[in-house]
């Protein structure tokens, strides 16, 4: 039946060829403004949104999911190039793409990225073809505490796999947690370390940290010591060999599971799919595996996990009005312009429309494949640009990419600040990706701790008396567990 | 004998930034747990519940984790890590976008952009003065017409905010 939907769906989308070129230019202008340091999808999806308005709302918005899935993907770009993640999505691919990268293998971490997201993809959007009715449902189940839960088992993840040492990755974390604290209080309204600066009421936005984080303190880093790319990817073939693929093909198809499902939970998004998949691989492969270092494995599941994400980011927000992210935050404001209200009611009774985005999300990841494999070469070019020029550009981009989020230079100043406090963090060996996602799943664990509160009196049993919110909390007691029992034989 | 001078003075520099980063942590998570009790109403789901959980495992591991490295270096059983190399060049490169950050709404971006990318590729070691004057008035140029015509919210223009 679901086979039978998403055939009359691709019907639908072929029989206007202006859809296609709307699907390829979204996937365009997403690899574009994901492969920049300091833009993300979001950013892309915002800048086009208006140009949407005056056009049929099924090319508008797979226009904004071809820039979803482009932007995720491009995000990976900068990341193996340049070390800088234009998401936190893209975080995970970094830990091991830049290492091969800085080996002479740009082409072969692109080619095999590119391989992987389109795979990961493409096994989300039919994954979700046949399980969307039966996700919403499990999507409802999910309450406060499971939420808290999730966010505790997502904090613990990139605990575990980011650092050697449990105590600084907590720390990180925490911090992070901490920075979304700052601004109004989201249950009482209060305003909180604020300090009477007016800027700082609404909160300190995620980009410009993400840009200082990962862009401003790259460039600090770079200050000390340009990067020499010896072998940078000349003559290098772009399409991924046959032999990799084979070798990386159970990593694809297990983090592609695990990213459209952790991305079809509410609030996840691609940034904690990309590192669950990265921690299950870190798991599979073992203590002596020589993950972080540039192997192509760890290339392949995150990549694969946060495009799969995209198509599961889409179920909540479909089904349940919730957006997983702020990519989909920004759809869901597209499908509201264009005169839909996603929610229950929405999936049922437009269904030709949910089947016919699940088709366009499968066409863009085909217009990512060609995208990807055909501009690779343009893309590694990046590297060879002198890097005393790169490198100031990239500072260049990271503050009027900060100014640009809500065209302040107070958020210029956020982004300054955060670089520093990267670079510091980098020097004394505190992990960063810790800090980044305590920073993006702060405000939603707040809230659904306080909510839980609320409803329990007070009571914290009521994180362990809810089956899904136990088996999470299960879950991030065994990744740490792991990590200190490994780190214990490893000493 | 120098080059060890060199490499104590550097695996030095790093505990001491190790150890003012980390002590600074404790510092600010410590202040930040006390000045959260303002927020709190008295109940366990107060504004105050979160803010205190955060800083006060971010205090509590910084305070383990400053003590582990210390415990390293007074048992001399090896340097609390690799040795670092030590530069001025990120204090000089961040100190010159702090420059440029305050000096954009007085002088204006138009003036100071191009001089600040100049600077900055000067520091990074670019010479070519076609390259410094193409790339700080190209790149400078671009993003203004971008944030001016596409966004209509141009950075302030500063001194020759009339002429404009």
């Amino acid at each position: 039946m679901e086979a039978l939907n998403i055939v009359h769906g691709m019907s639908t989308v072929l029989s206007d060829p202006v859809t296609l070129v709307f699907i390829f230019l979204g996937v365009f202008a997403g690899v574009f403004v994901g492969a920049l340091p300091g833009l993300t999808a979001t950013t892309g999806c915002a800048l086009l949104l208006p140009f949407t308005f005056g056009h049929e709302p099924l090319q508008g918005i797979l226009m904004l999911v071809g820039v979803f899935c482009g932007g995720i993907y491009g995000g990976s770009l900068s990341a193996i190039l340049l070390r800088t993640p234009g998401t936190p999505a893209a975080a995970a691919t970094m830990i091991d793409g830049f290492p091969m990268s800085e080996r002479g293998e740009a082409g072969r971490a692109i080619g095999l990225a590119t391989v992987a997201s389109f795979f990961g993809g493409t096994v989300g959007a039919l994954i979700m073809t046949l399980l969307a009715p039966k996700l919403a449902i499990i999507g409802l189940a999910f309450g406060p505490p499971e939420f808290f839960s999730l966010t505790l088992f997502g904090l613990a993840m990139i605990v575990a796999v980011s650092s050697d040492s449990l105590l600084l990755g907590v720390l990180a974390a925490s911090i992070g947690m901490w920075i979304t604290t700052i601004g109004f209080d989201p249950i009482a309204g209060s305003s909180r370390y604020t300090f009477g600066v007016r800027n700082l009421l609404g909160g300190l936005e995620l980009i410009p940290i993400l840009v200082g984080l990962f862009g401003v303190t790259q460039v600090f880093l770079r200050a000390e010591k340009l990067l020499v790319f010896p072998k940078a990817a000349k003559g290098e073939t772009f399409i991924p060999k046959w032999t990799d693929i084979v070798m990386t093909r159970w990593t694809a198809l297990k983090s592609s599971i695990i990213g459209v499902f952790v991305g079809s939970v509410p609030g996840a998004g691609c940034d904690i799919a990309a590192f669950a998949a990265y921690s299950e691989l870190k798991r599979s492969e073992g203590p002596n595996s020589d993950l972080g270092s540039g192997n192509p494995k760890g290339v392949v599941a995150p990549e694969a996990a946060n495009n799969a994400a995209t198509s599961g980011a889409l179920i909540p927000m479909l089904s349940l009005g919730v957006p997983g992210d702020a990519v989909t935050a920004v759809l869901l404001g597209a499908l509201t312009i264009h005169g839909f209200e996603p929610g229950p009611v929405f999936f049922t009774s437009n269904l030709d429309l949910i089947y016919a985005i699940f088709a366009g999300v499968i066409l863009a990841q085909l217009a990512l494949l060609m995208i990807g494999l055909s501009l690779t070469g343009v893309f590694a070019r990046l590297i060879r640009i002198d890097q005393r020029v790169m490198i100031p550009a990239i500072l260049f981009l990271c503050m009027m990419g900060s100014y640009s989020v809500r065209y302040s230079i107070f958020d210029m100043f956020v982004a300054l600040l955060f670089g520093c406090v990267g670079y510091l963090f980098e020097k004394t060996r505190i992990p960063l990706s810790p800090l980044l996602l305590g920073v993006v799943l702060g405000t939603l664990s707040e809230q659904n701790l306080r909510r839980s509160l609320i409803i329990s009196n007070g009571d914290l049993l009521i994180f362990l008396q809810r089956p899904i919110s136990l088996l999470l909390i299960v879950g991030a007691s065994a990744a740490v567990s792991i990590m200190l029992l490994r780190t214990k034989s490893a000493k | 004998m120098s080059r060890s001078i060199i490499k104590n003075w550097s695996t030095h520099w790093v505990d001491l930034l190790s150890f003012l980063v980390l002590s600074s942590l404790i510092v600010a998570s410590a202040t930040a747990f006390y000045l959260a009790r303002d927020y709190g109403d008295g109940s366990p789901s107060g504004g105050n519940v979160f803010p205190q959980l955060a800083c006060g495992i971010a205090c509590i591991t910084a305070a383990i984790s400053l003590a582990n490295r210390l415990w390293v270096l007074f048992r001399r059983s090896g340097v609390a890590g690799k040795l670092e190399s030590v530069s001025w060049t990120p204090l000089i490169v961040a100190s010159s976008t702090l420059g440029f950050l305050i000096l954009l709404p007085i002088i204006g971006y138009p003036i100071l952009a191009p001089l600040w990318m100049l600077a900055t590729l000067w520091l990074f070691g670019m010479r070519s003065p076609w390259i410094l004057a193409s790339v700080s008035i190209g790149l400078s140029a671009i993003a203004w017409i971008l944030l001016s015509r596409l966004a209509f919210a141009p950075p302030p223009a500063g001194l020759i905010e009339q002429f404009l």
